[in-house]
């Protein structure tokens, strides 16, 4: 992914957004971040930490009490309507009518964007493609399963090709196969319509492999922004353990200890544990001063810092705690 | 076709996918006005009964009673489909559209007084083929039922709009029918004033669907000239609550939107 502050003006910028509800506490408080053309960007945080609220407020769909947010240059509060006729909005609660077949809530969709007749019909067949739900086009959506909803949902909101899409936690429900196309198909998206997607997830998974940047949020607030790969980085170094087939000696460990030339290195119960910025490439060399010691290995792992570990970092808990 | 135009569509389109609300509609209106028509048919026969000594049937007399009761019942109805709306999230959906919330609101209403009308053309259409034609013509059958259907929107329509958006709940909305069956039985919709008990006609005049019936029975019965006043003081209470219920639908829809 190439360097998304290239890509010029952000297509959202958020200021000090603030949502306070009437009994006093606060959804989302002095949150900023900026979101570039043809970017993923995504809230990460448990449930309640304050991401579908941001969503709901960018999205034109509730009203900030504080703070300033522009997408594609339209103020939120002031320019709702343009806004509207610009992004596309998939909820975490899917919003599909009930009472209309798959076809028909495409073409309606297109239709309120201003896409008529044969261009509408073209939009809808080609989207119930993308989304393998050609066959089912005249069945109505009260009969399809969650996955099938949530499809259909995504498509409807890429009927008038959208600048920017919002997806609130868009692959709840889907079975991991689901997830995977879901993803494959934002990427191409993205890659061949510059599409700029801002989407909140409690996966770390599909953070870490979809999205571009990441916002850590927890409380209402932003925790950290950067890309997964930094987020992860700054936590700290790999960790290379190899599991000795005995106990080394003194002369042993002296070879040890020359052949890692004073790097983070410790002994414990028969597995050496060795501190590095880049456990791949560090493995090899490791393992070759290891046989210079003369001593056998039984098994090797190279841990790398999770998301999670990231979270942990920036909040002081781990996410998965939040989750039921 | 406009962004309303599609909403108004979209809505007509889903209606027979309402079963229940079609069946309700159709099949309810056409069994009260042969019930209470036969049940109270010899009521004509009283003296002292405007329709004593006259041919003009007892159907024709309870037929606007029915065509507004249809109306409002029909309208108190209108939340069905937007209560499935409000409960799948698609009415947010649409809030993310170029669709106004009110454009989706309106479309709304319109296509159910769309329903409504076609339903009360169903029950004029019974009441003529029994009892001959409104005395106004079929300029008055038209007015007959445009002056039910506003009326029934202005106040149930109106009404179940803002319980639907608080309570998501069906329950809540037909809460609205006991009410209105109260209010049709505390007027003059089945026996004439002067054959009601005295406490009943003074509730009765106090009774903003009794100025509606008696209005649109004038238009049904008696001619131009009685009716249009009792219908103007009808449709201006209804006008007064239904502009109250608007304030109080926009106070509830600016809470969604919080």
């Amino acid at each position: 992914m190439a360097d998304a502050q290239a890509r010029g003006r952000p297509v959202i910028q958020v200021r000090d957004l603030e949502k306070r509800y009437r009994d006093g506490t606060y959804a989302v408080r002095g949150v900023s971040f900026d979101v570039h053309r043809g970017e993923i960007f995504g809230l990460l945080g448990p449930n309640g930490a304050g991401k579908t609220t941001t969503m709901h407020v960018l999205g034109t769909l509730h009203r900030a009490t504080g703070g300033a947010a522009r997408i594609l240059g339209h103020d939120v509060a002031h320019q709702p309507h343009a806004i509207r006729r610009r992004i596309g909005f998939a909820m975490q609660d899917v919003g599909i009518d009930d009472l209309a077949t798959a076809e028909e809530m495409l073409v309606f969709h297109a239709r309120l964007h201003g896409i008529r007749g044969r261009e509408a019909r073209r939009r809808a067949a080609e989207l119930l493609d993308t989304f393998d739900l050609t066959k089912h086009r005249k069945r109505r959506v009260t009969a399809f399963s969650g996955g099938m909803q949530r499809r259909l949902d995504l498509a409807v909101s890429l009927i008038h090709d959208p600048d920017v899409l919002f997806l609130d936690e868009p692959t709840t429900g889907l079975d991991p196969h689901s997830r995977e196309d879901l993803w494959a198909t934002l990427r191409r998206l993205r890659d061949e319509r510059g599409l700029t997607v801002l989407m909140s997830t409690h996966y770390m998974d599909e953070a870490d492999e979809l999205c571009d940047r990441i916002a850590i949020i927890q409380d209402g607030r932003i925790a950290a922004i950067d890309t997964p790969r930094h987020l992860k980085r700054n936590v700290g170094a790999d960790t290379i353990q190899v599991e000795l087939g005995a106990h080394p000696d003194d002369w042993q460990k002296t070879v040890l200890r020359e052949g890692f030339r004073g790097a983070p290195v410790r002994l414990r119960d028969g597995t050496l544990e060795l501190r590095v910025q880049d456990g791949g490439e560090s493995l090899l060399p490791a393992l070759r001063v290891v046989d210079r010691a003369g001593l056998s290995v039984r098994s090797t792992r190279v841990l790398s810092p999770t998301l999670n570990d990231a979270f942990l970092k920036y909040t002081g808990k781990r996410l998965e705690e939040d989750e039921p | 076709m406009t962004v309303f135009g599609q909403l108004y569509r979209r809505n007509l389109r889903q209606m027979p996918r309402i079963p229940a609300v079609l069946v309700f509609g159709i099949v309810m209106p056409i069994i009260q006005l042969l019930l209470f028509g036969s049940v109270f048919s010899n009521t004509v026969d009283i003296p002292g009964h405007p329709l004593f000594g006259t041919d003009t049937s007892y159907y024709t007399f309870i037929a606007p009673a029915i065509i507004l009761l249809t109306a409002v019942i029909g309208m108190a109805n209108s939340s069905a489909a937007f209560i499935v709306d409000l409960r799948t999230g698609y009415f947010d959906k649409l809030r993310t559209t170029p669709a106004s919330p009110s454009g989706v609101i309106l479309a709304r209403l319109m296509a159910e007084m769309t329903r409504v009308f076609l339903q009360g053309v169903l029950i004029m259409g019974l009441a003529v083929a029994i009892g001959g034609l409104p005395e106004t013509g079929l300029l008055g059958a038209f007015l007959i039922l445009l002056a039910a259907v506003v009326f029934g929107t202005m106040t149930t329509g109106m009404a179940v709009m803002i319980l639907a958006m608080k309570t998501r709940s069906d329950q809540a909305t037909q809460a609205m029918f006991p009410l209105f069956f109260l209010l049709l039985f505390m007027s003059t919709a089945f026996m004439p004033e002067n054959l009601l008990p005295d406490w009943l006609a003074t509730i009765a005049s106090f009774n903003p669907v009794d100025y509606m019936i008696q209005g649109l029975r004038g238009l049904m019965i008696d001619g131009w000239s009685n009716a249009l006043v009792d219908l103007a003081i009808g449709l201006g209470l209804g006008a007064a609550v239904g502009f109250v219920l608007v304030l109080v639908n926009v106070r509830v829809y600016r809470r969604i939107l919080g």
